[in-house]
C-alpha cells in the first residue's frame, strides 16, 4: 500500500467511524429530549444507537484490513439507518407544534456528511437522502401540521444541502490533492535516495580507478614491452574523467530537480 | 632524483602506495605519503618542507578531513602548493567546504601522471 492510498483508506475508516460515533451519541440525545413526546416509540432510536455502536465494533475489528469500500459502505450503511429513525420519528415531533423547527437532524445531517464522507458519490447519495426524506416526510404529514410550517420550510433543507455538497466536493478535492502530494514528495524523496547512491557508487569507484590509472602508468614505464599492453587501459582510463563528470553533472542535476 | 618533495596524504594504502611509487619512479621527486591527519601531524616539521600537498579530501569516515589536513599545514605556517583531490561529485558537502579554499585546487579523480607531473612542478595545465 503506497503512502497515498494509505492516507485514503485512513480517511475512510476515520470519516465511518466518526459518523457511527455521532450516530449513536446524537441520536440518544434525540430521545432524551424527546421522550416525552406523546407515544414517541424508542425503537427507531434503538435502532440507531446499536446500529452506529455495531459498526463502531465492526470498524475496529477490521481498522488493520480497511479499505475506503469498507469506509464507504459503514459510512452508507449507518446514514441509512439514520434516515429510517428520522423519518419516524419526525412526525412524533412535527406534532408537538410551531415551537418544533423542522428537520433540524436532516439539516445537521447533511453538514456532517459534508465533513466526514469517505467518497464523493457516497456523500452526495447521502445528502440528497437526507434532504428527499425530509421533503417526502412534509407531504406525509396531517395538512394541518404542514400549514404550521415556518415560512420555507421544508424546502430550507435543498438551500443546506446545496451548500454541504458544494462543501464536500471541496473537502474531497482537498484531499485528493494532498494525496497527490504526498505522492509526490514520496517519489522525489525515493529519486533522491537513488541519485545519492549513484553518487556515492561513483565516488567508490574512483579511488581504485585512480590506482589503477598510477599503476599503469608505473608499469609502461618500467617495462617497454608492457607499454603496448597497458595501452587500451590507459586509453580507457584517460577517457574516464570526461564521463565521470558528465554522470556526476547529470546526477546532481537531477538531484537538485526532485528537491527543489 | 630531485633534492624537494611532495607530500602525499590519502587514506586508501594501495592508491597511496601506488603514488609515492610513481612520484618516486616516474617523475623522480622524493615523496611522502601519510595515511590520515592523526599520521600527518605525527610527522609535525618534517612535511613542512615539502614543495606540493596533495590532500585526498575524504579521509574515512568519521576521521578529520583532508581540509583538516590543509587548515593544519597552513596554521604550521606552510606555504607551499596545496592540492585537493577527490572522488566525490562537486555536491558532496567537503567538496563545496574545499572550494571555498581560496589558495588550493581539486582534481577529481581519476588524473593521470602528466597532471601528477604539473601539480609537482608547479605547472597549471
Amino acid at each position: 500500500m503506497t503512502l497515498a492510498s494509505g492516507m485514503a483508506v485512513r480517511h475512510a475508516w476515520r470519516g465511518a467511524f466518526a459518523a457511527a460515533a455521532l450516530n449513536a451519541a446524537g441520536m440518544s440525545a434525540d430521545y432524551l429530549l424527546g421522550r416525552n413526546i406523546p407515544a414517541m416509540p424508542i425503537y427507531p432510536y434503538a435502532a440507531s444507537v446499536l446500529t452506529g455502536i455495531a459498526l463502531l465494533v465492526f470498524l475496529l475489528i477490521h481498522r488493520q484490513r480497511a479499505t475506503v469500500r469498507l469506509g464507504s459502505t459503514v459510512f452508507l450503511v449507518n446514514n441509512v439507518v439514520i434516515m429510517m429513525a428520522l423519518w419516524i420519528t419526525s412526525g412524533y415531533w412535527a406534532s408537538t407544534g410551531p415551537a418544533w423547527t423542522p428537520f433540524q437532524a436532516n439539516k445537521l445531517g447533511v453538514l456532517a456528511v459534508a465533513m466526514l464522507a469517505p467518497e464523493l458519490g457516497v456523500g452526495l447519495a447521502v445528502i440528497a437522502g437526507f434532504a428527499a426524506i425530509a421533503l417526502a416526510k412534509f407531504y406525509f404529514l396531517d395538512p394541518e401540521i404542514q400549514r404550521g410550517f415556518p415560512v420555507g420550510e421544508p424546502w430550507l433543507i435543498l438551500i443546506y444541502a446545496l451548500f454541504a455538497g458544494v462543501l464536500l466536493v471541496y473537502r474531497v478535492r482537498g484531499l485528493a490533492i494532498e494525496r497527490e502530494m504526498l505522492r509526490v514528495q514520496a517519489e522525489a524523496a525515493a529519486s533522491e535516495q537513488l541519485a545519492r547512491t549513484f553518487l556515492r557508487l561513483s565516488d567508490y569507484a574512483n579511488t581504485p580507478i585512480q590506482t589503477i590509472a598510477f599503476a599503469t602508468k608505473l608499469l609502461s614505464t618500467k617495462n617497454e614491452v608492457e607499454l603496448a599492453r597497458t595501452a587500451p587501459a590507459t586509453r580507457s582510463i584517460v577517457a574516464l574523467p570526461a564521463r565521470t563528470l558528465c554522470a556526476k553533472s547529470r546526477t546532481a542535476a537531477y538531484q537538485n530537480h526532485v528537491t527543489r | 632524483m630531485g633534492t624537494t618533495f611532495v607530500l602525499f596524504v590519502e587514506d586508501n594504502d594501495d592508491l597511496r602506495q601506488t603514488f609515492v611509487e610513481l612520484t618516486t619512479v616516474v617523475l623522480e621527486r622524493r615523496c611522502v605519503g601519510v595515511g590520515s591527519y592523526n599520521e600527518l601531524v605525527a610527522l609535525g616539521d618534517e612535511v613542512l618542507a615539502c614543495d606540493a600537498a596533495i590532500l585526498d579530501i575524504n579521509l574515512g569516515p568519521d576521521q578529520p578531513s583532508g581540509i583538516d589536513a590543509y587548515e593544519w599545514l597552513r596554521h604550521q605556517g606552510y606555504p607551499g602548493r596545496i592540492v585537493f583531490l577527490t572522488g566525490h561529485a562537486s555536491t558532496h558537502p567537503l567538496v563545496i567546504e574545499a572550494t571555498r579554499i581560496g589558495d588550493a585546487e581539486i582534481f577529481p579523480k581519476p588524473i593521470d601522471a602528466d597532471q601528477v607531473q604539473s601539480v609537482v612542478e608547479g605547472v597549471r595545465r
